[in-house]
């Protein structure tokens, strides 16, 4: 999977759980640009990108994730 | 020796009147020999169990291997918890005193600052674990991790990765540096001397016998020890991190305008930022992410059992473990009602929405932090029960205390709300010179004229 098609896919996801799209995902997106991801939601939507792509996450790589693009890096590897 | 005293001041300047002088190479130890007399002077003995923690600790670090690394960091969490079991917890559950309740007694022989630099050891231990780079600092820079003397008493909890690298900069005297530490310094004493000092004889005599007074007294001093704990601990936290910026170190910020916070969720963002993003890290995420198949339910778990900690942090109380399952619940509450709760103050106009919040998380805080300050659970259920609207008989104490306290908070509440999340250095640094001289010298002449130092040691020492 390439990483446009990440970036639309990972979009869909955090609309469905985070209920708004007022966001615009790049690469280079933080939680703290998107309104309502934050430390107690973070968990719900890793999860829910878990689901979506039928990988899972170990807890070093969530904790080292900086940006959206660091997450696409894991994910290709996993895929 | 106390921060807000001469002595801490002259030994300040002293500290980084050598620090700047001395060759690089030398600065470390000059800082390292600083710390040890600082602790000593505290603590006298008890500086053994800092050089035992920073050794073993370190000791760990070496002995670290990417085959073992799980072991060696499960190694020193079980060190770090058992010294704080051993000094903090046990002498309590064995009940050399008041069985679960902690006396006064056992408190003061707790280290000072053990539950700070025990946590900033573990911290420094999984991020070494958690991390890509397999980097261990050399001795010294993580012997003054550990003990830098400006944090070393009640934090803030500063991170190894925002820490150590500072360690080996090389650090020229900055004029505007030094005068935006000794800012924040005075602003800290302002704090601790206006308006906690001349707070604690009231709420100390209305707290100690909760029994002799009634109705709307016990409301006045439960809001009262909330502001005097919190610029009690805010005008410590401004001292560390001015003495810290005087030596051209910069310390993680503890406190963001938690008076303004609009839920409780938001008041931990902004109240002791230090502790509680370290429990959110290093706590929390992997709670939460070992229950995050259990969706919400796993959140709200790893909600409770993380502020279960975070009030068990602060001693061996039952009041500290309903002060800390208080904010679980109400954050667990806010997390579960956030989409309903922002539907409602929609219909508000923004400030009225926002002054209302304000005010009830004032309340909440106010209510729970009954428990932090009660010395046992019989003082605090004696406050609720003697709670009621009886203004017959309100008890003030000292008139001019109060007066005093309530100008200085005054003042800061004016200061926070027009600088909002600006540094306080900052704001001050943007005004007019005549501004800033009005403030040194009114400041200056408050803390001396009106100032109370009723008690020397800040609150947050006991814990």
């Amino acid at each position: 999977m390439n990483r446009a098609q990440l970036l639309q896919e990972t979009t869909q996801v955090l609309i469905k759980v985070l209920k708004h799209s007022n966001f615009t995902l790049t690469e280079r997106t933080t939680a703290k640009d998107v309104k309502g991801w934050d430390s107690l939601s973070h968990m719900v939507i890793m999860t829910a990108i878990e689901k979506h792509f039928g990988i899972t996450f170990t807890l070093i790589e969530m904790v080292n994730l900086t940006d959206i693009g660091s997450m696409f890096d894991i994910l290709q590897e996993k895929l | 020796m106390s921060l807000v005293s001469v002595v801490y001041l002259v030994f300040l300047a002293a500290v980084a009147l050598l620090n700047y002088i001395a060759p690089h190479k030398w600065r470390i130890y000059i800082l390292l020999l600083a710390c040890g007399v600082f602790y000593s002077l505290n603590q006298g003995m008890y500086l053994l169990i800092l050089i035992l923690s920073i050794s073993v600790n370190y000791g760990i670090c070496l002995l670290w291997s990417n085959r073992r690394a799980k072991v060696w960091m499960y190694l020193s969490l079980v060190f770090n918890i058992s010294l704080l079991g051993f000094f903090k917890y046990i002498p309590a559950i064995l009940g050399l005193g008041h069985s679960f309740d902690g006396t006064l007694l056992q408190r003061m022989v707790i280290p000072i600052g053990l539950s700070f630099f025990s946590f900033q050891a573990m911290g420094y231990m999984i991020d070494l674990y958690w991390s890509n780079k397999k980097e261990i600092a050399s001795f010294p820079d993580y012997a003054l991790f550990m003990s830098f003397f400006p944090q070393l008493l009640a934090g803030p909890i500063a991170r190894g990765k925002s820490f150590l690298p500072q360690i080996q900069q090389v650090k020229r005297f900055e004029y505007d540096n030094v005068v935006a530490g000794l800012r924040r310094i005075l602003w800290g004493i302002f704090k601790k001397v206006v308006i906690a000092g001349n707070l604690s004889p009231y709420t100390d005599a209305v707290f100690q016998n909760p029994q002799m007074h009634q109705g709307v007294t016990l409301a006045i001093a439960a809001f009262a020890y909330t502001i005097q704990i919190y610029m009690d601990f805010s005008g410590y936290s401004d001292i560390a991190i001015g003495s810290a910026k005087v030596l051209g170190f910069n310390l993680m910020e503890n406190f963001r305008i938690p008076l303004f916070a609009r839920s409780v969720t938001d008041f931990w963002r902004r109240w002791h930022i230090s502790l509680s993003s370290w429990v959110r890290d290093y706590v929390f995420v992997p709670l939460q992410y070992q229950t995050r198949r259990m969706g919400m339910t796993g959140t709200i778990l790893a909600t409770l059992v993380t502020f279960l900690i975070f009030g068990v942090w602060h001693g061996a109380n039952w009041t500290l473990v309903i002060f800390g399952l208080m904010q679980g619940v109400a954050i667990s509450w806010e997390t579960i009602s956030s989409r309903y709760r922002d539907k409602v103050w929609s219909f508000l106009p923004v400030w009225l929405g926002n002054a209302i919040a304000n005010i009830l998380v004032f309340v909440f805080i106010t209510v729970s932090a009954i428990f932090l300050r009660a010395a046992s659970l019989w003082e605090a259920v004696t406050m609720f029960s003697r709670f009621s609207l009886d203004c017959s008989a309100i008890y003030l104490g000292s008139k001019q205390l109060l007066i005093f306290a309530l100008l200085g908070m005054a003042v800061v509440l004016a200061v926070d709300i027009r600088k909002g999340e600006m540094l306080f250095s900052t704001y001050l640094e943007m005004q007019k010179p005549v501004i800033r001289w009005a403030f040194y010298i009114l400041s200056i002449l408050s803390i001396l004229l009106i100032g109370s130092i009723s008690s020397e040691n800040f609150i947050y020492f006991q814990f």
